[in-house]
């Protein structure tokens, strides 16, 4: 459905997007997941046909966004992540005016039920008749997506559409775009990890305007989970005990234990190389404990931050790619280690 | 041109959404009503003065007070057209919309030039004014309206251009002056030349004049075809801006 080949967009000296290249399918819901600058938006935005390429093509259904541009923007319903709203206009007027630039006509009132279904799925039939620029950011963020979806467009790109939602917002549009990846081939873009986890089938990471990895989300787990280096465990009973149990168990230091309560402690513990796999070294840590007669309470695995997500999977590319880096590709990881 | 009706409404119904364009229409109402009667009185206290041209065909290009407003209004009324927009993000959504960059580039001028319409007609009232003391030459009024209508169409192409070219409201204002009062004071080149050449040349470009024209009465349609050049070359140079500028920030 969408066609990415070598993709280049360079502002001035700056290279914003690093020739990437990716393939998307009809009725996937993909993910560009990346750090605030690793190219993103531009991408996006190439994509929407707003910013033409410096090197390199898109298509859209086989259409060329730059060449047939017209018929490719046609396709697409294309939400910028700066929420282009007229304030002057009410929510209704506006997607009326959105759905009538796209080409939905108003005979037979098609054009009113366009509306409609744009509001209902975006919920915001209550705001109908309010002034756009006196709704609330997550509102507006709302009728933002409603436009990209009002003309019912095969393809929709979204640039960060839960940025400016609650909580409850956030479940709430995410729910929408699975339901809506049904009959769409859905893009969106977010720096938040459990976002792609939520909705995306497949993901895209940038780092840099460079794909770092891409996958189907299981793929790109396995790849993370395989290399976790720590945990905390919380557990009720003597500290020696515990200390006992630790040096019991292949592969696992102790870094530090807190009192958190009167028999109650907090132990934070790394996970040092070791022949056997990280997942397996805590269950059997689990089940030590456990044994000895120590209540444990919690067992959390340190969540690595999205930057050494995305540290790893480039300075990894970069070593299997060229094989002079490895040096300063290990350089980096024992540099994060010792973090 | 689907689009282009679409965006007409819309740019319509914001000019008048935004206190902008009463304040125009006030002070360019009191401003108009200033120059009438002092043309008025000008003529009551010297009856011996009314030759071909009466203080209605006076009030259409007869004194710089004409020009003045027309010079400074019109790039006011378009310089929110484009550069709003960029400031707000809101030009992203809509040429990632489905609409040729030309249909939005004429959807705004038309909205531009019917705000422009507006202000000027309620002057049409002094036509009635003059018709209770005296006769009016509706044929020769229409000719001045014309000659009016040219003028802004010119004038407010350029200020779309100047908005097409600017991040900010205040750069397109200032650039659309720019070019609104070099095209008026490249006209007066023709009394400053000597040669009759030169003076020829410069005439084709001296509004001053061609209002003179207009005002009795007198449609040349080289002054049609140079405003609506003007037209044409400053449209056609926003959309070119509009498509070398796409994805500037």
């Amino acid at each position: 459905m969408i066609v990415a080949k070598d993709l280049c967009r360079r502002y001035g000296a700056r290279t914003a997007v690093d020739g990437i290249s990716f393939e998307i399918a009809r009725g996937h819901i993909v993910g560009f997941l990346g750090p605030n600058g690793a190219g993103k938006s531009t991408t996006l935005r190439m994509m929407a046909g707003f910013l033409p390429p410096s090197e390199g093509t898109i298509t859209i259904d086989g259409l060329d966004v730059q060449e047939d541009s017209l018929a490719a923007r046609a396709k697409l319903g294309y939400m910028p992540e700066t929420v282009p709203v007229y304030p002057e206009l009410r929510v209704e007027e506006f997607l009326s005016f959105r759905a009538e630039l796209k080409g939905v006509r108003s005979t037979g009132g098609a054009r009113k039920k366009a509306v409609a279904r744009a509001m209902e799925l975006t919920r915001l039939q209550d705001r109908a008749k309010w002034l756009v620029g006196e709704l609330s950011k997550g509102y507006k963020q709302r009728v933002a997506l409603a436009d990209a979806i009002v003309a019912n467009p095969p393809v929709l790109i979204l640039d960060e559409p839960t940025a400016s939602l609650d909580p409850n917002q956030i479940i709430d549009v995410r729910e929408l775009i699975k339901s809506l990846g049904n009959e769409h081939t859905i893009v969106v873009s977010t720096h938040i990890l459990p976002e792609v986890e939520a909705m995306c089938s497949r993901v895209i990471i940038l780092t840099k305007g460079r794909v770092a990895a891409q996958g189907t989300m299981d793929e790109i787990r396995a790849r993370l989970s395989s290399d976790t280096r720590g945990l905390t465990l919380v557990f009720r009973g003597e500290r020696a005990a515990f200390d006992t149990v630790a040096e019991g168990v292949d592969g696992v230091t102790v870094q530090e234990v807190i009192a958190v309560e009167d028999d109650v402690r907090r132990a934070k513990i790394e996970l040092v190389d070791s022949d056997s796999g990280a997942s397996e070294r805590v269950e059997r840590l689990v089940n030590a404990c456990v044994g000895a007669k120590l209540g444990v309470r919690e067992v959390t695995l340190a969540a690595k931050s999205l930057e050494a997500v995305f540290r790893e999977l480039t300075t990894e590319d970069r070593a299997a790619d060229e094989p002079s880096a490895d040096k300063s590709a290990d350089a980096d990881r024992a540099e994060e280690k010792n973090k | 041109m689907r689009a282009t009706w679409a965006i007409f409404k819309r740019e319509l119904a914001a000019s008048f959404y935004t206190p902008l364009a009463y304040v125009i229409l006030v002070v360019f109402l009191l401003w108009n009503g200033g120059t009438f009667v002092l043309l008025l009185q000008q003529f009551a206290a010297n009856p011996e003065i009314s030759g071909t041209r009466g203080p209605l065909q006076l009030l259409f290009g007869g004194s710089i007070l004409y020009f003045l407003p027309i010079l400074l209004f019109c790039p006011a009324i378009t310089m929110r057209s484009f550069a709003e927009e960029r400031r707000a993000g809101t030009l992203e959504a809509l040429m990632t919309a489905p609409v040729r960059d030309v249909e939005v580039v004429l959807g705004k001028y038309f909205a531009a030039v019917t705000v422009y319409a507006a202000i000027w007609a309620p002057t049409a009232l002094y036509a009635l004014v003059i018709r209770k003391f005296g006769t009016v030459d509706w044929w020769t009024l229409a000719s001045a309206y014309l000659g009016t209508m040219l003028l802004g169409a010119a004038f407010i192409a350029l200020g779309i251009l100047a908005s097409a070219m600017a991040r900010s409201q205040v750069t397109a204002f200032i650039i659309g002056f720019a070019l609104t009062s070099g095209l008026f004071l490249a006209g007066l080149g023709k009394y400053v030349f000597e040669s009759e050449t030169q003076q020829a040349l410069f005439s084709h470009l001296n509004q001053w004049e061609h209002m003179e024209e207009f005002a009795v009465g007198v449609v040349d349609t080289r002054r049609v075809v140079f405003y609506l050049s003007v037209v044409a070359l400053a449209l056609f140079q926003s959309v070119r801006v509009l498509e070398a500028r796409k994805g500037v920030q």
